[in-house]
């Protein structure tokens, strides 16, 4: 079966999920360098960002399971994955309400490129604000991937 | 420093802030008096030992972005093209430098951790090669801030893409997260849950005042043992 398809710039649904790689250096740890979650800096934008950048998941196929390796192995083909980092998983809804709760419209558009088809953006996203950005690496992307788990 | 090496009658406010308190955040640090204050009048420095003043003049140190007596070789706080291992490693030995400073102040058990902590966040294996190391501004920023909250439990720690240090403390839910800025500015946001709800708590400050901001939110249930 082939992949879901759908044409640039459409908004993806709320029962939907997105994935984002987040690197050791923006990893919550406890004193010991346990990981426990993403910093708030996770989900910022760099300087020269102007969206967030982010795997659709439901692009991929199969169950849940299959869909999660695909999209970790898509990420390792088109980005520099490092061996500590891991990925978080944020439905598209919680995401929309979590970013509306702190005052700002998000909107979650596809954006494949030419190396990675199920790449999405969020868009509209507040740059540096603290309580929007906690809130997205506590409520909105909750579950988290490590890169070790994925072969 | 022994209260009673200075008696009270002759005690002036700026030594009476270095005596400390039972409670970390109830009155200014040693390191908070000194940074803010400056010990330029002769009296000043006939009235305080000579150890505190070399703790003084190490702290201020801290605030000068070239002091005289630097070790530190290389202008950091701009992008390089030199090789990636040689940027991480001076960005490191720099950080060494400054906690050298103030040694005294820190733990040696948890100095030695906090250095292996910055060190995996420099680790080339894992480093981002969009990122910049940690800036020496923000290093300098943290210990301040850190000498200041002296909490039991130490944060864990992250580095933003621009190489500002960020600390982390969660108490189950409970999140605290500060960003240690340049120039001596903090950035931090915290969330309590109630009820299962999340409230939320944004603050941007300078470094002196971070624990007069953080106090109407109970920091010691983060920074207390056993938390």
């Amino acid at each position: 079966m082939e992949p879901k398809e759908k044409s640039k710039g459409t908004i993806l649904p709320d029962e939907d999920h997105v994935m984002r790689y987040v690197s050791w250096t923006k990893l919550r740890k406890d004193e010991d360098n346990r990981i426990i979650g993403f910093l708030p800096q996770a989900f910022e934008l760099r300087p020269t960002e102007t969206s967030l950048s982010v795997n659709w998941l439901e692009y991929f196929q199969g169950d849940r399971v299959s869909q999660i390796r695909d999209s970790v192995r898509l990420f390792r083909n088109t980005y520099d994955v490092k061996p500590k980092s891991a990925f978080g998983i944020g439905n598209i809804g919680k995401i929309r309400e979590t970013c509306s709760a702190a005052g700002t419209r998000v909107r979650i558009v596809y954006d494949p490129t030419k190396d990675n088809k199920s790449h999405a953006v969020v868009r509209n996203l507040l740059r540096e604000e603290q309580s929007l950005l906690d809130a997205l690496a506590a409520d909105a992307f909750v579950e988290l991937i490590h890169n070790t788990d994925i072969h | 420093m022994s209260k009673d090496l200075i008696p009270s009658r002759k005690r002036h406010p700026a030594i009476q802030s270095l005596i400390p308190s039972s409670s970390n955040l109830a009155a200014p640090s040693l390191a908070s008096a000194f940074s803010f204050y400056k010990v330029d009048h002769a009296w000043e420095q006939a009235a305080l030992s000579d150890r505190t003043l070399l703790t003084a003049r190490r702290i201020n140190e801290l605030r000068n972005r070239t002091s005289p007596a630097s070790l530190s070789l290389f202008p950091l706080e701009s992008r390089s093209e030199r090789p990636l291992n040689e940027r991480l490693f001076d960005a490191l030995a720099n950080v060494k430098i400054l906690t050298a400073n103030v040694a005294m102040h820190l733990d040696h058990e948890w100095r030695d951790k906090l250095f292996r902590q910055i060190d995996s966040l420099h680790d080339p294996e894992e480093w981002d090669q969009d990122d910049e190391p940690i800036k020496q501004s923000s290093f300098s920023t943290f210990l301040k801030g850190i000498l200041q909250i002296n909490p039991k439990r130490r944060p864990g720690l992250g580095l933003s893409y621009t190489g500002n240090l960020i600390a982390a403390w969660t108490t189950g839910r409970d999140r605290l997260t500060i960003e240690f800025l340049p120039k001596d500015h903090v950035r931090w946001v915290l969330t309590r849950y109630y009820d299962d709800e999340p409230e939320r708590i944004a603050g941007q400050t300078l470094v002196s005042r971070l624990v007069e901001g953080l106090k109407p939110y109970n920091p010691q249930h983060w920074f207390a043992n056993g938390a």
